[in-house]
């Protein structure tokens, strides 16, 4: 969540137009604590992980995936600190290394709106934190 | 084409050429964890009266799973991981409870009940283990107890486990005959309780037992993590592999199970670094297993809901088969649990149960080595007469022994 704005955004949209404006603070207020609670928690998570994110898209052939992915990543505060594309039998294979130290949402948050991506260009998106990617591929 | 820039820590995480062609393929989109299980050793709160036994359990358990919850909440945020369900496993009941009465043995029980629950743990696992190729009497007092166990708890779970070599196979299948007796009690009894939450599995040997994840066996560590990890979406591309005949699947399922351990291998460890530094409780990981989970509208969905022929069983039969045992030469490669849990959720769902159970049990003598689980699982609102056709179903089966050897099913006249 970003900050305020979004927090009465969503507290309006889960109250329906009939709420009054007193009952739409009194949502956001609970949303933003519960939001700050959160990162308090994952704060000591935070600093004793690598902070980057692996980016990979199987499909990466399509015009405009690899510029939409960047998209992504930048609205969400993140930068792209190296990409590299691969084709192999055909499929062409993405994959970016990201900074998440200035991330304006949650690590699912940017799981979905890549999930989106992949889904509008038919290609196959997955993100993970990088310690979680080495040790999967680790061979 | 090739294009990129490069730096130092970014090229170790590159993947060569021959990875790339192994990986690829079997992108992992999202991880699942199946359950996550924290596993507890109980045999420092025996005592000979139950309610000392449940005052020292209860206290343990507190004191180990205060912080599970929360910390399984943090880190599945963290990571972007689904974590599907909590569970909590013990010292067999059958141990901690041996000599006790049936009574005292459901109090005992309400007390795990209650220490999962306030700990926020969805499922806690009260064993009845064979042991010694017999059954002690505490284990049959469990069994006994399992109807009134089941009917007066929210979370617990029976599950009866029982093993034996080839020397006496009909040893365990005497054991597992006992847990279907309790579960037939159980549906004529108390129809309006969920039986689903009753397991029975008989396995080949004393350490795959040991390795079911139904129970916190002796000789394992104080604390343990132990994690079923899934991909959301993980096996569907190798299984249309295998309809279109491309041999290339079963490379991609090993590959895709070698991954998927891997990061259930370091989701455990990760938990139990931050366990030891928010708790000062020293954890150690666990087993590392593979899960299926039935996918919405995915092959075995159809199965329980429209009527199958004998072709469609073979043809699931030897797709499973290969595909299974693909998956756990991926997973053993890795150093991950032999063998593959599969929750049939979708039993719990179908309004015919009769033709999903018929196809668990092909797949299970052809699948080495699949675990079953749970054995029986009925829902609610399933009809009497379709429980009377279930256990009839059940009662046909005379001793199924895979090349496993895991479930055991016997006729009536041997229960």
């Amino acid at each position: 969540m970003r900050g305020i704005d979004e927090a009465v955004r969503l507290a309006e949209q889960a109250l329906g137009s009939g709420a009054t404006a007193d009952q739409v603070e009194k949502v956001a207020a609970l949303l933003l604590e519960q939001t700050r609670a959160t990162h308090e928690r994952l704060r000591p998570l935070e600093s004793a992980s690598d902070t980057q994110a692996i980016v990979t898209a199987d499909g990466g052939a399509r015009p405009g995936l690899l510029a939409s992915i960047a998209n992504v990543v930048a609205n969400v505060n993140c930068g792209v600190t190296d990409v590299s594309q691969k084709t192999v039998g055909g499929r062409s294979v993405l994959l970016f290394r990201v900074s998440l130290v200035e991330m304006n949402v949650s690590f699912a948050e940017l799981q979905s709106r890549l999930s989106a991506v992949g889904a509008a260009f038919d290609a196959r998106i997955a993100v993970h934190r990088a310690d979680i990617y080495a040790a999967m591929n680790d061979e | 084409m090739s294009v990129s820039t490069s730096s130092a820590i970014f090229s170790n995480l590159r993947p060569s050429d021959d990875q790339m062609l192994d990986s690829s393929p079997v992108l992992v989109d999202r991880i699942t964890i199946a359950s996550l299980t924290l596993g507890v050793s109980l045999t420092d709160c025996t005592s000979r009266l139950p309610q000392t036994l449940s005052a020292r359990l209860y206290d343990k358990i507190s004191r180990v799973a205060g912080g599970f919850s929360q910390l399984t909440r943090d880190l599945a945020t963290f990571y972007g991981i689904d974590v599907l369900e909590t569970r909590l496993t013990t010292t067999p009941l059958s141990i901690l409870c041996d000599g006790y009465k049936s009574s005292e043995l459901v109090s005992v029980a309400s007390i795990l009940d209650r220490a999962a629950a306030d700990s926020e743990i969805d499922a806690v696992v009260a064993a009845a283990v064979y042991e010694e190729l017999a059954w002690t009497a505490g284990a049959r007092e469990v069994l006994k107890a399992l109807p009134t166990v089941i009917g007066g708890t929210t979370r617990l779970r029976a599950a009866a486990v029982s093993w034996s070599d080839d020397s006496v196979p009909q040893e365990g299948l005497a054991a597992t005959a006992a847990a279907i007796a309790s579960v037939g009690a159980l549906t004529d009894r108390e129809r309006s309780h969920d039986a689903s939450r009753i397991c029975a599995a008989h396995f080949p040997t004393r350490s795959a037992a040991e390795n079911s994840g139904l129970y916190h066996p002796a000789g394992a560590a104080d604390v343990s993590v132990s994690v079923e990890v899934s991909g959301e979406q993980a096996f569907s591309p190798p299984l249309a592999g295998m309809q279109n005949g491309r041999e290339v699947s079963m490379h991609v399922a090993k590959a895709l199970s070698r991954k998927l351990v891997r990061a259930g291998r370091f989701f455990a460890s990760r938990f139990c670094t931050e366990l030891r530094r928010l708790s000062g409780v020293e954890a150690r990981p666990g087993r590392i297993q593979l899960c299926l989970l039935p996918r919405p509208n995915g092959p075995r969905e159809g199965a329980g809901s429209e009527s199958t022929t004998d072709s469609d069983t073979t043809e699931l039969r030897r797709r499973l088969g290969q595909l299974t045992r693909a998956i756990d030469d991926g997973a053993r490669s890795a150093g991950g649990s032999g063998g593959i849990a599969y929750r049939p959720t979708t039993l719990q769902r179908s309004s015919d149960p009769l033709s999903a159970i018929r196809l668990l049990r092909e797949a299970a003598s052809a699948a080495w080595p699949l675990i079953l689980y749970p054995v029986v699982a009925i829902d609610r609102s399933t009809p009497a007469e379709t429980i009377s056709r279930l256990q009839g179903e059940y009662l046909e089966f005379t001793g199924v022994r895979g090349p496993g050897g895991l479930i055991s099913l016997v006729p009536s006249g041997e229960t």
